[in-house]
């Protein structure tokens, strides 16, 4: 049986924008491998419709995917001592992340519907980093979050944690 | 109306009505719980815990996850929890000693003479920042009504542009006398901040019937610090300290023939000073002014410096210029500092009164020595 792999991809965004990927690139995304695997080349149209992912986020996404594209698949186990996991992120990813939080959200969102782990991980880790060392107040104000605690609350939560000695 | 807002209050229904959206303005509330939880698995244990109390979204997603570990964790991590959450709370200081938050709202429970009152009406133990100040030998570096852990919390209200006023008043005293044989003892202490840092001034009176030919007490001591001590009055002679006058070289006014002294290992300066008021007897004064530091770093020099150290060959030498920490307290520069001038006429009359107090007629107090006869009270060998 002579096959003939599909080598380009075209994703359809929510908005309806099309983007030609080479076929390695968006295998980066663990949703459309699986789905390129599970339907077969015969059966699977070259249109494939991202229905959770605006134009502008997908063309993001696939820009981390082109640029890895060539980096070996990472092991499956991790979740074990997920203490341990460094915060540490490469400068390319670093830069590419440079962006502000609603694109920041999105791309985490668009790697999750994705699957594609690597690249949710290099999310998460960015907003961790804009985490650690900050108090409550701090985080808040970072991401611009309201404080629904009533202070009676946030007394309770004090006193039965024993952080506080409110006598 | 009120029947009816309080029974709301009561089911709960106001509060939920009245909480706001936490994430009315924040894009991060578009995150599911899910991908919440894996960015705290990113964080260190303090961090995450900070983060699952941000709201209630996260802390109803969180508390279990966090929360229960940091009780287990490693005391490191909680303390470095504590000082997250003490930087938003103004009316809260964490305890480097008890490793927990004390309330800057109930100080008045830790002043030294108040403590045996809220302990037992609490059944509250010793807590452990008392203790600490016990070890240190706080109090007798400062003063018997100074605290560490208010001083935190006055030095953390002024930090923040708030009226600490109260809070000095706890590590300050009013005037207070005390009758011995034979002389009188009043003491007094006021605490200020000057430049970020507390300052404090504690001035203890003499007053001794002018029918003795030198000046001082006949029994008591005197400490200046932990560094600088005098078991005897006679040792400020001795040691060369200060000049010990005759009653008859005195004059009505103040004489201080040293002036200030300085101790090498902690920020103290003192001063010991005599007044005839004639007739009515003749005062020495000793007047300490020490700098206590920021209260914000409990290993900080000026702080640290007045602990309570048994082994002279390890105390350090500091550095500061003689008569600044008068200078700065009395807003004045120290060789105009009047002495005398802290005695209000009311503290000053309750002295002269009290000088005439009968002096033990067995004690005689020459320059170099205090004599004392024995004799047998109640069939018991006792001087005097």
């Amino acid at each position: 049986m002579s096959e003939t792999k599909i080598q380009k991809l075209t994703l359809v965004a929510n908005d309806g924008n099309k983007i030609e990927v080479d076929r390695q690139v968006a295998e980066k995304s663990v949703l459309i491998k699986n789905m390129l695997d599970d339907l077969g080349d015969e059966q699977m149209s070259t249109e494939v419709p991202i229905p959770n992912v605006n134009d502008t986020v997908l063309k993001k996404v696939i820009e981390w995917c082109e640029h890895h594209k060539n980096d070996p698949a990472a092991p499956q186990d991790d979740d074990s001592d997920s203490r341990k996991k460094t915060t540490d992120i490469d400068e390319w990813d670093q830069k590419f992340m440079q962006v502000d939080q609603e694109m920041l959200f999105e791309i985490i969102l668009a790697s999750n519907y994705l699957d594609i782990k690597p690249l949710l991980d290099v999310g998460c880790k960015t907003v961790a980093n804009m985490i650690k060392g900050k108090s409550p107040e701090e985080i808040r104000k970072t991401f611009n979050i309201t404080n629904d605690f009533t202070p009676e609350e946030e007394e309770q939560i004090r006193r039965e944690n024993e952080w506080a000695e409110d006598r | 109306m009120d029947l009816a807002r309080r029974l709301f209050r009561f089911i709960g229904w106001q509060h939920a009505v009245a909480r706001p959206d936490a994430f009315q303005h924040s894009h991060l509330g578009k995150l599911p719980n899910e991908i919440i939880l894996h960015i705290a698995s990113y964080l260190p244990l303090e961090s995450a815990a900070s983060f699952s109390i941000c709201c209630c979204r996260f802390y109803n997603c969180m508390k279990t996850e966090y929360l229960p570990s940091l009780k287990l964790a490693d005391p490191s991590i909680q303390e470095n929890f504590l000082a997250l959450l003490e930087h938003d709370l103004p009316m809260h200081i964490l305890c480097p000693d008890c490793k927990e938050l004390h309330s800057i709202a109930n100080a008045f429970t830790h002043v030294p003479s108040r403590r045996h009152f809220s302990s037992t009406s609490t059944q509250r133990p010793r807590l452990q920042c008392w203790k600490s100040d016990t070890q240190h030998d706080i109090r007798r570096s400062i003063h018997t009504g100074f605290c560490s852990t208010i001083f935190r919390m006055a030095m953390k209200t002024h930090r923040l542009g708030r009226n600490s006023r109260q809070l000095l008043q706890f590590l300050s005293y009013e005037p207070r006398t005390t009758h011995h044989r034979g002389f009188i003892e009043q003491n007094q202490a006021a605490a200020r901040i000057v430049d970020d840092s507390l300052l404090v001034r504690e001035q203890t009176v003499f007053m001794v019937p002018s029918s003795q030919r030198i000046p001082i007490p006949w029994h008591g001591f005197i400490n200046i610090c932990n560094h600088i001590g005098f078991p005897g009055f006679l040792d400020l002679h001795r040691r060369g300290a200060v000049h010990i006058p005759q009653a008859n070289e005195l004059g009505t006014f103040v004489q201080s023939r040293r002036g200030l002294i300085c101790c090498k290992h902690c920020y103290t300066e003192f001063r010991v000073d005599f007044k005839s008021y004639g007739e009515s007897g003749n005062a020495m004064f000793v007047t300490r002014w020490m700098d206590i530091g920021e209260g914000r770093d409990p290993k900080e020099v000026k702080f640290t410096s007045r602990h309570v150290n048994l082994y002279q060959e390890t105390w350090a030498k500091v550095n500061f210029r003689g008569g600044s920490i008068c200078a700065a307290f009395e807003e004045m520069p120290a060789a105009e500092f009047v002495v005398d001038s802290l005695l209000s006429a009311r503290e000053e009359r309750v002295l002269c009164k009290g000088s005439n107090l009968p002096w033990p007629e067995d004690v005689s107090v020459s320059c170099d020595r205090v004599e004392r006869s024995f004799g047998v009270m109640s069939g018991r060998f006792v001087p005097f």
